[in-house]
């Protein structure tokens, strides 16, 4: 701590300390500490709360003193006193507690002691806070006890106990939440027995739930089980009941399933709604096959509550699906429609043709069968929305290759294949997107088939990116689709570049850049697109390399500019370093001034101190200096803070080497404001 | 809409409930809204009435969203401020207990400072009353406990206004790493904004119509001040002050790290060692981090780390044997490729799925269901941030144990896992 005090004077902004004793110095941050008030600079705090951080706990001991010389320190403020209490929380020990006792029956500090004391370890500061709260009255009393209840010490439950049927009913109340905080059987004891006002009594037994939970977590479960049963049975107050109810449950758990349900169908709409949160959460599949089995027994209104819980609870029904798909087709509109929701957790095979049927029905009915449909568990249903498709229109056919492709039912990839070589529009599109999320490698080649006679068709060039994009060996698909369109046609082999592109890699960067050497115009266009479009990040160094080695093909050349400098805008793990390290390497490789001018934009809008030291430096080029000048002023905007040396350095070169008089006003402008600010 | 002492909730009639009531003997009206059980979804009766406590940004925004559903009605407002408790159709409150007690309330939505987000969730979870409430879940993880507590005893259903879960990039990227789609994972990182330095910002008067006091509620008590340039009274940049919040790392754990957690299933459980180091302001009102990044270890071996967006990819991303996968607001994006293109199936691990983050909170509260983003799942992604946040302020590594949530063999370190309320709140 001493070694380091020359940086806190420093701070504080007196260098003539740097020459005093640590002694001396470790003084005055004290004295900046008790002289601090609200609304001044804190420097001399924040300092200090980085000396604490680096002392550790062996050097608190020193710290713990100089903060109570703070607290005893006459003519010390508010905030100062504030600050020093907040510290001890974290350095203090049983050394400060006669020190900060002293403030716990002060209006003003009372707070602030507790903050030193309230988690201290040890005796000594719950026995002060005790007598504290003995000898206190009023909110400084309720204080007490409310950090009392924080140290959780039933050392205290006691003189606590005595509080519950105090006159102040903030006294009371405080007591009764302390006691429920600190648990155990001698809160709960002083929490049952106890007379409290009528608008307390709620609480009061709120608080003895609270003991009774950790009795029940002691292993004395059919204890507590049996008070909760009580105060359920003799309240009829919700507040009571309803945690009495939740008591109940979490110790016999699918036992109380019966009372629940009766709950359900009772009349009483409060209780109804506890019941069923609660049936929501009891653990157990066996629940869900209880509930199910009841449901043919139930009135509609209960029916539609078991359904919601059913569908909440998120497990299968086992065995309790036939129940569900014949509510499904239930007369009651609320009840039909929960149970469609209700299938997509504990739907079968056997619910297909529910579904299936309901899909037709427009609205939210349709929109809840198709969600269940694409959740469906189990064997076969796959195979069931196949058989469905065979006579089905084609809106209802529609929906189900959707539904298919959600499922990830690859098994229906032959049939889609054949949809997708017919002629039927729609389905024909329908099949071609599912195919995209399901095809594999025996389906590809014939998707390679389908591009060929469809060259340019949007669907199928999406259906085969997306299904060689799925797969994890990329290299080795681009070289089956090359070899694929070896002898095709252009229009064929201008969708396969393009294909390609997308799918990224120095493989693909091969394949699209030799196509500029191709004779045909049509091959060497769709690869200018493939390279302005690349879009996979890591390959911006192998982009770099493409355009040094263009040689004389300008062509080639502008499209990887043009692409690289889009794809290293895109979101990347990259660091900002890493990124101001590319740029610098594309300025090194010759190209025409419009695409350097592109580059100088571009680094206006990066935020950092190396691309400002780039952009000055293109100040001095005759043909671009005016888009380096641009992009001085936009990172100006940006750095004027973090960097004003170096924007002032670049705002000044400005004015001396730009022709641009609009420019030089701007920078002007910029120059006075920041001085403005110093 | 009249739908209490319908003589279906019991004998005790709902006035005789309230009657003798008083603000310190609070949170007694439970509401009885009928449930989808008893009418039907879409019937008249099972309106849902509304109150909003926090009348600010973020309060009124999600009121927006709430209010636009159909069948939900707000007919109270509570706010410190005078100028924000006037809503048309709603009766103005300053003190959230009294609104509370009307006892015609089925929910609310909090919009409220960190420093005030357990006691009117706790209050009104004690009076029966579904919560809209929002990240980050609690200011301390001793309070997010004693939060859950009052949810669990009484049923309620909570929402955290954690919007990313019912965004289907997040859901989707979630479902890819939970099914393995990235093999082995090797490591998480999350990256959230940094924080910043801010001027001294003088004593002034309090403005007209602000109850200073009860802004500040169990807060230690300061002179009024504003709390940053750039908004009026004491609004929005009470986020930078350690007394009433934990800057940009508790601002966004509530988002960011709760998604890795929803990835990689760790969304019930915490960390077992937490580290790291961060920056602060050297001077300023504002107090909390400016840059930082810490390192938590999962007892399954799993490894999250955390930092500021001048560090890492803002968003989410896991890092496994088979590459990576990233994630953000409006991003999805993946190395290599087709794991970001990937479809899940029915026989895998389907996670919770909701596409409008107010309509699932309504929907739940209506038919009893856990939402997308309940209480537990919220506390423990908080819990991340405020243990990091206090590795950071002590300057040591953090042994924690998630299951008695306590912080093992450093009594110093322990002690700020709780805030000392300002008298007269107590905290439960």
């Amino acid at each position: 701590m001493k070694t380091k005090i020359g940086r806190f004077v420093y701070v504080a902004g007196i260098t003539a300390a740097l020459a005093l004793t640590a002694h001396a110095a470790e003084a005055d941050v004290y004295a900046q500490i008790a002289g601090y008030d609200s609304g001044n600079s804190r420097a001399a705090l924040a300092a200090f709360e980085v000396e604490v951080r680096n002392a550790g706990s062996a050097g608190y001991g020193g710290i713990e003193q100089g903060l109570l010389r703070v607290l005893q320190t006459p003519d010390a403020t508010f905030a100062g006193k504030q600050f020093a209490c907040q510290m001890l929380r974290l350095v203090g020990s049983e050394k400060c507690v006669p020190v900060v006792a002293r403030l716990l029956p002060d209006e003003k500090l009372s707070h602030m002691a507790r903050v030193a004391l309230e988690a201290l370890p040890g005796d000594a500061a719950g026995q002060a806070l005790l007598a504290a709260m003995n000898a206190a009255a009023g909110n400084v009393k309720v204080g007490l006890i409310g950090s009392l209840g924080a140290r959780g010490d039933e050392r205290a439950v006691p003189e606590l106990g005595k509080l519950l049927a105090a006159q102040d009913p903030g006294v009371a109340r405080a007591a009764i939440l302390a006691l429920g905080r600190i648990g155990g059987e001698a809160a709960a004891t002083a929490l049952h027995s106890a007379k409290v006002p009528k608008e307390l009594e709620t609480i009061r037994m709120q608080s003895w739930f609270l003991c009774l939970r950790t009795m029940a977590a002691n292993g004395k479960e059919s204890g507590a089980a049996k008070l909760y049963r009580k105060a359920f049975d003799e309240s009829t107050v919700p507040g009571v009941r309803i945690p009495a109810l939740r008591g109940i449950v979490s110790i016999e758990k699918d036992q109380t399933v019966p009372l629940l349900l009766e709950l359900i169908a009772g009349g009483d709409a409060t209780m109804a709604r506890a019941a069923q949160t609660a049936l929501v959460e009891i653990p157990g599949k066996n629940v869900g096959r209880m509930l199910a089995t009841k449901l043919p027994q139930l009135a509609p209104p209960a029916q539609l509550a078991v359904l919601e819980v059913l569908a909440g609870r998120a497990d299968d029904a086992a065995g309790g699906c036939a129940q569900v798909n014949a509510l499904a087709q239930s007369q009651n509109a609320d009840v039909r429609l929960a149970a469609l929701q209700c299938l997509g957790t504990v739907g079968d095979a056997s619910s297909v043709d529910v579904l299936v049927a309901a899909l037709g029905g427009g609205g939210e009915t349709s929109k809840t069968a198709r969600a269940s449909l694409d959740r469906l568990h189990g064997a076969d249903v796959d195979k069931n929305i196949l058989q469905r498709m065979t006579a089905a229109d084609e809106a209802l056919c529609g929906a189900l290759i959707q539904s298919l492709a959600q499922r990830r039912a690859v098994t229906a990839v032959p049939v889609l294949l054949d949809m997708a070589e017919g002629k039927d529009g729609a389905l024909r599109n329908e099949a071609l997107k599912a195919l995209g999320s399901l095809a594999g490698d025996a389906a590809r080649p014939r998707l390679y088939g389908i591009l060929k006679e469809h060259a340019g068709d949007k669907a199928v060039d999406n259906a085969v990116y997306e299904a060689c994009v799925r797969q994890s060996n990329r290299d080795g698909c681009i070289d089956e689709i090359t070899a694929a369109f070896a002898a095709a046609g252009v229009p064929a082999r201008c969708a396969m570049i393009q294909i390609v592109g997308r799918l990224g890699g120095g493989k693909a960067l091969q394949i699209v850049s030799a196509a500029f050497d191709n004779a045909s115009e049509e091959m060497r266009k769709s690869a200018t697109k493939a390279l302005a479009d690349w879009s996979d990040t890591d390959d911006l160094v192998a982009l770099l390399s493409l355009a040094r080695n263009a040689g004389d093909n300008k062509h080639l050349r502008s499209a990887v500019i043009a692409g690289w400098l889009r794809l290293v805008r895109f979101p990347s793990n990259r660091k900002p370093d890493e990124t101001i390290k590319l740029y610098r390497t594309l300025l090194d490789v010759p190209m025409e001034t419009a695409e350097k001018k592109q580059i100088f934009v571009a680094l206006g809008g990066l935020r950092h101190e190396d691309a400002m030291t780039i952009v000055m430096a293109g100040l001095d080029d005759r043909e671009c200096g005016d888009a380096a000048a641009e992009s001085v002023l936009k990172l100006a905007e940006a750095l004027n803070r973090s960097h004003p040396a170096l924007v002032k350095t670049a705002l000044t070169k400005v004015l001396a080497v730009s022709k641009n008089e609009d420019l030089k006003k701007d920078a002007t402008a910029k120059l006075a404001g920041m001085d403005k600010r110093n | 809409m009249q739908k209490r002492n319908d003589g279906k909730s019991g004998s005790l009639s709902r006035r005789d409930f309230l009657k003798g009531g008083t603000l310190a003997g609070v949170a007694l009206g439970f509401p009885t809204i009928v449930p989808s059980s008893v009418f039907g979804a879409n019937a008249p009766s099972n309106r849902i009435q509304m109150g909003i406590i926090g009348n600010g940004a973020m309060g009124s925004g999600d009121m927006g969203g709430l209010a636009a559903l159909p069948g939900v009605q707000y007919v109270a407002v509570c706010d410190v401020e005078r100028d924000r408790r006037s809503i048309p159709g709603c009766k103005g409150y300053l003190d959230f207990r009294e609104m509370l007690a009307r006892g015609d309330l089925d929910a609310v939505n909090l919009g409220l400072p960190e420093h005030w987000h357990a006691l009117p969730a706790i209050a009104a979870a004690k009076a029966g009353i579904d919560i809209f409430g929002q990240k980050p879940f609690a200011r301390s993880i001793r309070e997010g406990r004693a939060m859950i507590n009052a949810i669990q005893q009484n049923g309620i259903v909570w929402q955290t206004g954690s919007q990313q879960r019912s965004a289907a990039n997040f859901r989707h990227a979630c479902e890819l790493v939970r099914n393995g789609r990235l093999g082995k994972m090797l490591r998480t990182e999350v990256g959230l904004p940094a924080g910043i330095q801010g001027p001294v910002m003088p004593q002034e008067p309090v403005p007209d119509g602000l109850d200073w006091d009860f802004w500040l509620g169990p807060a230690p008590w300061r002179p009024y001040t504003r709390l940053g340039p750039h908004h009026k009274g004491p609004h929005w940049s009470w986020r930078w002050i350690h007394d009433f919040a934990g800057g940009a790392l508790t601002d966004w754990a509530g988002h960011h790290i709760d998604i890795a957690h929803w990835g990689l299933g760790l969304e019930r459980t915490g960390p077992v060692t937490i580290e790291g180091s961060a920056t602060y302001p050297s001077d300023g009102t504002w107090n909390t981090l400016m840059s930082y990044r810490f390192t938590c270890k999962y007892a399954n071996g799993l490894e999250i780390v955390v930092a500021d967006n001048g560090r890492f990819t803002p968003g989410i991303t896991w890092f496994g044997e088979n590459g990576w996968l990233s994630v953000d607001r409006g991003r999805l994006d993946s190395h290599p490729k087709w794991i970001m293109n990937e479809v899940i199936g029915p026989e895998e691990i389907r996670l919770y799925r909701s596409d409008d983050h107010c309509a699932n909170f309504i929907e739940c509260v209506r038919s009893r269901r856990e939402t997308v983003a309940p209480a537990e799942v919220a506390h423990r992604s908080i819990s991340v941030g405020l243990l990091g946040e206090i590795a950071m302020l002590t300057g040591r590594k953090i042994r924690w144990n998630p299951q008695t949530e306590e912080i093992i063999g450093d009594p110093g370190a322990a002690a700020m896992l709780g805030r000392t309320y300002r008298e007269p709140w107590t905290l439960g």
